[in-house]
């Protein structure tokens, strides 16, 4: 063995010099699991302490639980209603009334807080709605003053136009004239009357044949806001 | 904001509140502040928010530069607090009866509420109640009164501007009238009230301070120090303001406690001199000037409890090496050795087990600073008590929330059985209140019948999960108990 170059030992320098002996002081294997889960005790616990406060706190504290479960302020299902069923139990079985169901307290009952004293942000009547966009203008909107001066059959294919556009029209105000729609239903459409009214949109938008003036921008506040009602957690990123 | 105690929270919030809040919760948690726009992701983000603002574990601000919109934080320590609501209802019996519990009860579950419909909640449950003894609504409100006087309810702050920033959006609490109930109950009506917490966590400390006492001294001893406590102000401080000694004859000698009266000299230097300091002595102007250095006392107890849970995970040997470190400050393994009389190998096992575990900290000393020297250098050890403190209340968060997982988790495993046991109560509380049977024959017929419908073997499982669920219940509340004597070390 020659000397000096580390060769056939493992360890450059004596392990005994270092103060480790060999059997029981010598280091110990490395490990190469992770510790366990659920650690041996090494005494058993101690017990719980017992007397009427603990009686009382434990009485106080379930009745809160039940209480708040029944109190408006619990919104989302709890566990243990949410899994009543287990995993293979049919489903239809929930929808079967019970005898039982008869004593139930209904469980949903409305929040109520007094709004004005939290952010404007929170009340129910500030909460953002959807916001509809306007329609952007297509190419066929901007043609069509010149289709109209033209024969037969482009007449005909424009009157069919204008009742897709009144259909389109009527779908996307849905906010603002919620109330009136009905009115408008009951009326009879005047064909003149919608060329009239989409004229003037296209006045306002196409004044100067360009629809650089308009804004289009869209600053990304909504984006991601269709589905806000139904998304699980995940997917945050 | 340790993971684990983001977890306890997310866990009570689901308990107290339901998954859609727990889960804003966590995200709040998460992210330290929020804005709302950050939270559209979740189910019904406002109401959420409302919910555990109302309840007061969320706060909110709005500067106008640099920030465009209300961000809101969540308070974990609040939020863990909800463990101590039946702490609190308990302590307010003791102190000012039925009545006083009635109206907290209805304080803690509203989050906050005005005066009107406290009293109409109230009088409502005793209506019902056949156990409530009957009282009137004028001893409701005094009640009330006496409540918000001694602090132990506030007026709940409210969204407004900040006059100094202008365009700002905060919480608003007006100190002038915070503990100020107005004489006519018709301008109550838009006046909420909420919890005081640091005024209860005030009596627990004097509560833990007279109990110390009198474990130590004796019951008189304990008496005099609530005397001395009751002039130490209602305020959470590291120290008390200056008593004077006539201050305290006077308040001993309105009691009856002759022993006290007495021997009320030498109580007061066995306080005095005890090595807990219970009181120090801080002039001899008027015969003599105290303060109740409760910092100081607390690092006691705090110790203490530390000491505890390295006996109970380790052993009475390992005990005794965790004081020999923290009273030496630092000292070296050998000298350890020397100092606790137990053989040397256990010793060296058991120093490194608690190293491990980080129960007690070591500091190298190197002789040279060239690192290729061996053997050239001290390791002493040594006991950092904030960190140790620190250590055991993240354990103490930890074992909460497996207590809370576990008792989901038999519920959840046995929710069937359960629901079939609640039915069959509630079926028999019908027939118990019908009348329809003609004999109680019959009656009895149709309980025994009911109760047929689970087998006596799942009789004796549900009454298992219950006592299970209400041993898990207790160990929360006491779990809570060392959390609230480390919170009250750390926080001083």
């Amino acid at each position: 063995m020659s000397r000096g170059r580390g060769r056939g030992t493992g360890l450059s320098f004596n392990a005994e010099l270092l103060g480790v002996g060999r059997g029981q002081e010598a280091i110990p294997a490395s490990l190469l699991t992770p510790p366990p889960l659920y650690p041996a005790r090494l005494a058993p616990p101690c017990p719980l302490v017992e007397g009427p406060e603990s009686d009382y706190l434990l009485a106080v504290r379930k009745e809160f639980l039940h209480q708040m479960k029944s109190s408006g302020f619990q919104l989302g299902g709890h566990p243990r209603s949410q899994n009543t069923q287990p995993p293979g139990a049919p489903t239809s079985a929930l929808k079967v009334e019970r005898y039982s169901d008869r004593y139930q307290t209904p469980e949903d009952i409305p929040l109520q807080l007094d709004w004005s004293r939290f952010p404007a942000e929170l009340r129910p009547e500030n909460r953002r709605r959807r916001i509809k966009r306007r329609p952007m203008p297509t190419l066929t909107q901007a043609k069509k003053p010149n289709l109209v001066s033209r024969g037969d059959v482009t007449q005909t294919l424009d009157e069919l136009e204008k009742k897709e556009k009144s259909g389109d029209k009527s779908e996307d105000e849905t906010d603002k004239k919620e109330g009136s729609d009905g009115e408008d239903e009951d009326k009879p459409k005047l064909p003149g009357a919608i060329e009239d009214s989409e004229g003037e949109l296209e006045d306002e938008e196409m004044d100067d044949g360009t629809d650089y003036a308009n804004n289009y921008f869209d600053n990304g506040e909504e984006y991601g806001d269709e589905d806000d009602d139904n998304l699980d957690e995940g997917g945050i990123y | 904001m340790s993971v684990a105690k983001q977890k306890l929270c997310h866990l009570l919030l689901d308990e107290v509140f339901g998954s859609r809040v727990a889960k804003v919760g966590r995200h709040l948690a998460k992210w330290e502040k929020c804005f709302l726009a950050d939270l559209y992701q979740l189910d019904q983000p406002h109401e959420c928010l409302g919910v555990l603002i109302n309840h007061g574990l969320v706060t909110y601000g709005r500067d106008p530069r640099p920030t465009p919109g209300v961000q809101y934080e969540i308070s974990l320590d609040q939020v863990i607090q909800t463990i101590r609501y039946p702490r609190y209802l308990y302590l307010i019996k003791a102190l000012h009866g039925d009545n006083a519990e009635l109206i907290l009860e209805e304080v803690l579950r509203r989050g906050q509420e005005t005066l009107p419909k406290i009293m109409e909640k109230s009088l409502n449950r005793i209506e019902l109640d056949e156990n409530l003894a009957k009282t009137h609504k004028q001893d409701l409100e005094k009640t009330f009164q006496t409540l918000v006087k001694e602090h132990f309810l506030q007026r709940a702050p409210h969204v407004g501007t900040n006059p100094e920033v202008p365009g700002s959006t905060v919480p608003i609490l007006d100190e002038t009238t915070r503990f100020h109930v107005p004489e006519s109950i018709e301008s109550c009506s838009s006046i909420y009230w909420c919890l005081n917490v640091d005024r209860f966590h005030v009596e627990f400390r004097n509560k833990i301070l007279v109990s110390t006492v009198t474990r130590r001294i004796d019951e008189t001893a304990g008496k005099l120090m609530e005397f001395i406590l009751s002039l130490s102000g209602k305020k959470l401080e590291a120290s008390s303001r200056h008593i004077s000694i006539t201050e305290i004859y006077a308040n001993i000698n309105k009691c009856i406690d002759l022993k006290l009266r007495q021997y009320k000299d030498h109580y007061l230097k066995v306080l005095e001199e005890d090595r807990t300091r219970f009181i120090d002595r801080v002039g001899d102007e008027g015969g003599g000037t105290y303060v109740v250095n409760f910092k100081h006392i607390f690092t006691v107890l705090g110790s203490a409890v530390v000491e505890n849970v390295v006996q109970e995970k380790f052993n009475s040997k390992a005990l005794r090496i965790f004081r020999v470190v923290r009273d030496k400050l630092y000292v070296e393994e050998s000298q350890i050795q020397k100092l606790v009389m137990i053989p040397a190998r256990e010793t060296k096992l058991m120093t490194y087990q608690l190293l491990e575990n980080n129960f007690i900290q070591v500091q190298e000393l190197r002789k040279s600073l060239s690192a290729n020297v061996v053997a050239k250098s001290f390791y002493l050890f040594h006991v950092d008590l904030n960190q140790v403190a620190r250590m055991v209340q993240e354990m103490c968060y930890m074992s909460l929330s497996n207590a809370i997982i576990r008792k989901n988790h038999e519920l959840q495993i046995n929710a069937r059985l359960l629901e079939k046991q609640d039915r069959i109560d509630s079926i028999t509380s019908n027939i118990n209140a019908s009348e329809e049977f003609v004999s109680e024959e019959e009656r009895t017929q149709q309980l025994e019948e009911v109760q047929d419908m689970l087998s006596p073997a799942e009789h004796d499982l549900v009454k298992q999960i219950r006592r299970c669920g209400d041993k898990l219940h207790s160990s929360l509340a006491q779990v809570d108990e060392t959390l609230l004597v480390l919170e009250l070390f750390l926080k001083l």
